[in-house]
């Protein structure tokens, strides 16, 4: 009873530096998890998905050709060792049939890519079958497309068409190479609305970027119009390119007003606290307690603060639909950060009230 | 009665070191239940650390120390903090009030630690020592403005709040001016009719002489 009765007092008597603490304290807890995911948290540790150590000295090539038809491709790159997806066009009459408006392409899946690539969830057979040629269909077309059946299939008309007979194998339901070094490095990509044929590539297909299996370095292809890394350095890339000098900034100043905030306010009122201990040392407090009190006070404030910050971050993660700013365990992370910074500001304060001498600390101040 | 009895009590700080300093050097006082007494003494003759001993609020170095017949020696933390809680009431110099505080809250101070005055009784308590002082009017005043009679009033209030034995003022008056030191003087007396036992530490022989009984103290030995 007298335990909380000393710690209400010492609520009470200190409550402007309480709040400013609670207030400085909810404030960091809800802008330091948010800065640091942005700049620290969201650093990837892992590989990219899809990543192979296999493939790693070869060169991923964005083709930045004004015409990226296959065949002018072939007059610069040689293409046979292209491993990756062409595109043609889209097929009018599934387009017809759906009633959103969904666009299915016809893509190409070259030899390379199919001969020298771990096969993933796509088993196309090595050699081409006469008659027909094998493809995934796109997963929404299941009920037009069934496995086994061999469907006619065409794009465009005239000198452009390709008409060719396909057996479906299975649907486009989860990710195949698709080797992208711009503005994200990528090695698998999403092909649920693709034909996937494994044909002959024609001429006019448009292809964007893929994997280049030969022994040359991405400066060779650099020099020859495409933007190149080799998979091992955009594997490297990856991991670091998500640091957000801006939001460290953020985070790095988040934390130091704090730690100003919580070491100006509590060491200076550090004098105040030593009187108000030697007072009641004196007439009857006892010097454990006191300070074990003040620790609980410390403690309800920071506890106070994690309530009111973990209901703001709660709030921003249910608002935050597809877009991830912050995550709960980059919270507690900065949580227990916060909770040894909070513990080092509040130490030089501290360390002069727990070491009070009741009588000195009365006769030096008087005037408060 | 004897209600306070030195004997041989010797104090020294940083024993042992370079600067060394034995503030009393076997001082034997016996107190009576009911006395007034005054210590008297120069700045650095020790009677603070005296009173400070008495109060049990420092440690002595040697020397026996009888507390209403109790060893103080053999007291532990919890005990000595029980002690000064029940048996004295401390009149601080320059009153050691906390200036940011009503004067509700500094004069409760005491009673947070109390095993004489139930939480329902305290309120009650607190109002009947303001009004005994004449200082109820400014229960939720803050004290640092107040004079500095009402001040030494809102510290003597503190002081007696939880009906201690023996009050220990150590230079009650040394801020006040003639008439408020007198008025101080006589609340003192006036607490002494009422059984108490009165310590005061002082260095102006006018408020000495009003005491029963004088004690001199120069560098750390005492001379009646």
């Amino acid at each position: 009873m007298n335990k909380l009765k000393i710690l209400k007092t010492s609520i009470s008597s200190t409550a402007l530096l309480s709040i400013v603490i609670l207030i400085a304290m909810s404030f960091t807890l809800v802008v330091f998890p948010l800065s640091y995911y942005q700049s620290l948290a969201k650093v990837n540790f892992e590989d990219m998905i899809g990543y192979d150590d296999s493939i790693a000295d070869y060169c991923a090539v964005n083709f930045y050709a004004t015409n990226n038809h296959y065949e002018e491709l072939c007059k610069t790159f040689d293409m046979n060792s292209f491993a990756g997806i062409a595109n043609y066009g889209y097929v009018q009459s599934e387009f017809d049939k759906d009633p959103d408006g969904t666009y299915y392409q016809v893509s190409f899946v070259s030899e390379k890519m199919v001969n020298d690539l771990p096969p993933l969830d796509y088993k196309f057979s090595k050699t081409k079958p006469k008659g027909y040629r094998e493809a995934y269909a796109p997963v929404n077309l299941k009920e037009d497309y069934k496995i086994g059946k061999i469907y006619d299939i065409s794009v465009y008309e005239g000198v452009y068409q390709y008409k060719q007979k396909i057996k479906i194998r299975g649907y486009c339901e989860t990710e195949y190479y698709d080797f992208v070094c711009g503005w994200t490095y990528t090695v698998l990509g999403d092909y649920k609305n693709n034909f996937l044929i494994y044909d002959d590539i024609p001429p006019l297909a448009n292809i964007e970027s893929g994997l280049m299996m030969e022994d040359n370095t991405p400066e060779y292809y650099n020099s020859l119009g495409g933007r190149a890394f080799t998979i091992g350095q955009m594997n490297t890339n990856y991991k670091t390119a998500e640091v957000n000098d801006m939001f460290l900034c953020w985070c790095i100043c988040a934390l130091v007003l704090f730690v100003l905030v919580v070491l100006a306010n509590y060491y200076f009122a550090a004098d105040k606290l030593v009187k108000r201990s030697g007072v009641m040392y004196i007439f009857g407090g006892k010097r454990s307690t006191i300070i074990a009190m003040e620790i609980v006070k410390l403690l309800l404030i920071f506890a106070l603060a994690v309530c009111i910050s973990a209901m703001t971050i709660g709030i921003v993660i249910a608002e935050k639909g597809s877009h991830i700013i912050v995550d709960w365990t980059t919270y507690f992370i900065c949580v227990a950060i916060i909770l040894i910074i909070y513990a080092a500001s509040c130490s030089l304060g501290f360390v002069k009230l727990a070491r009070f001498k009741p009588l000195k600390a009365i006769s030096n101040s008087n005037t408060e | 009665m004897e209600i306070i009895k030195l004997n041989n009590i010797h104090k020294k700080y940083n024993e042992g070191k370079q600067n060394e300093v034995h503030a009393l050097r076997g001082v034997d006082l016996v107190v009576n239940k009911g006395d007034s007494i005054a210590i008297m003494g120069v700045s650095g003759s020790g009677k603070s650390t005296l009173l400070n001993i008495i109060g049990c609020l420092d440690k002595m170095t040697e020397g026996d120390y009888l507390l209403d017949g109790a060893n103080i020696n053999l007291k532990t933390a919890t005990e000595l903090a029980e002690i000064r809680n029940a048996m004295f009431g401390f009149v601080l110099q320059s009153y050691g009030l906390i200036d940011s505080d009503k004067v509700i809250s500094n004069v409760r101070i005491p009673l947070l630690f109390s095993k004489k005055y139930k939480p329902s009784e305290q309120n009650d308590r607190i109002d009947t020592i303001l009004n005994k002082l004449k200082i109820f009017d400014l229960k939720n005043t803050k004290v640092r403005n107040l004079s500095g009679g009402q001040k030494q009033r809102v510290a003597i209030a503190r002081a007696l709040v939880n009906d201690p034995e023996i009050i220990l003022a150590d230079e009650p008056t040394s801020a006040l001016d003639s008439v408020t030191a007198n008025e101080i003087i006589e609340v003192l007396k006036d607490l002494q009719t009422k059984g108490k036992t009165i310590i005061v530490v002082t260095h102006d022989i006018n408020v000495a002489k009003k005491l029963d009984r004088i004690v001199t103290i120069e560098d750390g030995v005492i001379y009646y």
